[in-house]
């Protein structure tokens, strides 16, 4: 049976093709959820997308958080739900307290779109496990507001309990600092992507679903995509209770 | 009937609107009677070179607009072009000029967002923004206000809706030191069958205003 993979589309949501687009590829059957329901029509797992939800006038993911579909995105994360955000996804995640930190203003107070590469800091995720080894995977990012942001005590944790999942890399692997151009908007200790303490719910600024085709210039952000599929299979296919009430 | 010769002070409203003498002997020829301050100024936008090309038009003309791929031409709200395969290619470009040059940023993201209107109705996806910039001195604080908000502008706009900028052309010459030229080009893909035109003719059409 095809594996069921939520896409919420925000008002302003662009990148929900191309997440689309990414499950197919995996092999996964994508659901898009409208921001205005609270269901999350039974999924096995959930993509929130980039783009620019409500406009972000305000700040980048702060309004969405509000919206009825992240009422249920976070009722599914509480029951265990995997949850990946991608880029203005991740901003609403963190927003909406399931990821832990903050995505400020790029350091060069300038929106950064170029390629880039990350490398997972740990394969044993739910959205890493297919990645098969730590090596740079190039793929796009595409923000103003991605500085990774959180206090030296919450990043002292977040090391020793493993969730930070992704760092930006120079072509050698090892992780680009704040200052550094392999680093694209001064995250701190060029944390690219994290989860939440549970592990199922993460948070990633630069595009794996933009890179999951070989003519798109790189098919590195597959092996993530396919992860999340293969992770939403395995829950899917188990007896936990993955839908919720809430309306 | 008789219309009187107009005034020549250079003070009358009709001039400090941009509206010129025989242009306003054919507005009163058109309503048959002179028009109030309101229908003057009405005339001074719809008649201005940004609005109706007056200036640009017949070298427009000189264009070639018919051929074997062209599924759309003039009238239309972008040219449409046949590339095989049941798909098609919409495109346009359009200048945004003096609303530039009075605030940057937002005069070339409006011009961004002006285009890819006319892109997406076509029942085309616009997948790529070019600008075609002009400025004056590069070594003028003026130049440098407007090329960083221009730039960021096309930019800007083409983020919020996920269309990259590709390319573009840049030049700098003291002639455009009034006034930039800020051109912005789109381009859509559509299936041939799901194109839509402009036209909208028969009784019992909704008529559905936004904005």
């Amino acid at each position: 049976m095809t594996v069921r993979v939520g896409v919420v589309v925000f008002p302003g949501s662009n990148r929900d093709i191309d997440a689309v687009n990414a499950l197919q590829v995996a092999g996964a059957e994508p659901v898009r959820l409208w921001h205005e329901q609270a269901s999350l029509d039974g999924v096995a797992a959930v993509i929130v997308p980039g783009g620019f939800a409500y406009g972000d006038y305000l700040r980048a993911g702060v309004i969405a958080r509000f919206s009825p579909i992240m009422r249920g995105v976070a009722d599914f994360a509480g029951r265990g739900g995997l949850v990946f955000g991608i880029c203005n996804g991740f901003q609403v995640l963190a927003e909406a307290g399931l990821v832990p930190g903050a995505l400020l203003r790029n350091r060069g107070l300038r929106f950064v779109c170029r390629q880039i590469a990350i490398a997972p800091e740990r394969i044993d995720s739910p959205f890493t496990r297919l990645v098969g080894e730590r090596r740079p995977l190039r793929m796009p990012v595409a923000h103003g507001e991605g500085c990774y942001f959180a206090d030296p005590q919450t990043l002292d944790d977040l090391e020793r309990d493993g969730q930070v999942l992704f760092r930006y890399v120079h072509d050698d692997g090892t992780p680009a600092e704040p200052g550094d151009r392999a680093n694209p908007n001064g995250s701190l200790r060029a944390i690219a992507g994290v989860s939440n303490a549970a592990g199922n719910v993460a948070g990633l600024m630069p595009h794996p679903e933009t890179a999951s085709e070989a003519i798109l210039g790189s098919d590195d952000g597959l092996a993530i995509i396919r992860s999340l599929v293969a992770s939403a299979a395995e829950r899917q296919a188990s007896d936990r209770p993955l839908e919720f009430a809430a309306r | 009937m008789m219309i009187a010769e107009p005034p020549v002070a250079d003070d009358v409203l009709h001039r400090r609107l941009g509206i010129t003498d025989d242009e306003l002997y054919a507005i009163r020829a058109r309503l048959g009677r002179d028009a109030n301050d309101l229908e003057l100024a009405m005339f001074s936008v719809m008649w201005s070179e940004h609005c109706s090309y007056k200036s640009s038009r017949p070298l427009l003309r000189t264009l070639p607009t018919s051929g074997e791929g062209v599924v759309a031409g003039p009238g239309e709200n972008a040219g449409v072009i046949s590339i095989g395969d049941g798909l098609a290619v919409a495109f346009k470009i359009e200048s945004h000029n003096h609303p530039s040059a009075v605030e940057p940023y937002q005069g070339a993201a409006t011009g961004v967002g002006g285009i890819l209107r006319d892109i997406f109705t076509m029942g085309a996806r616009p997948i790529a923004v070019l600008d075609a910039l002009r400025f004056g001195d590069p070594g003028s604080a003026r130049t440098r206000h407007l090329v960083d908000g221009v730039v960021q502008g096309v930019g800007g706009y083409g983020n919020c809706v996920g269309v990259p900028t590709i390319g573009g052309e840049l030049v700098f010459d003291p002639s455009y030191e009034g006034n930039p030229l800020v051109n912005v080009m789109a381009i859509g893909l559509l299936e041939e069958r799901l194109l839509t035109r402009a036209a909208a003719p028969g009784p019992g059409n909704l008529v559905v205003l936004f904005g």
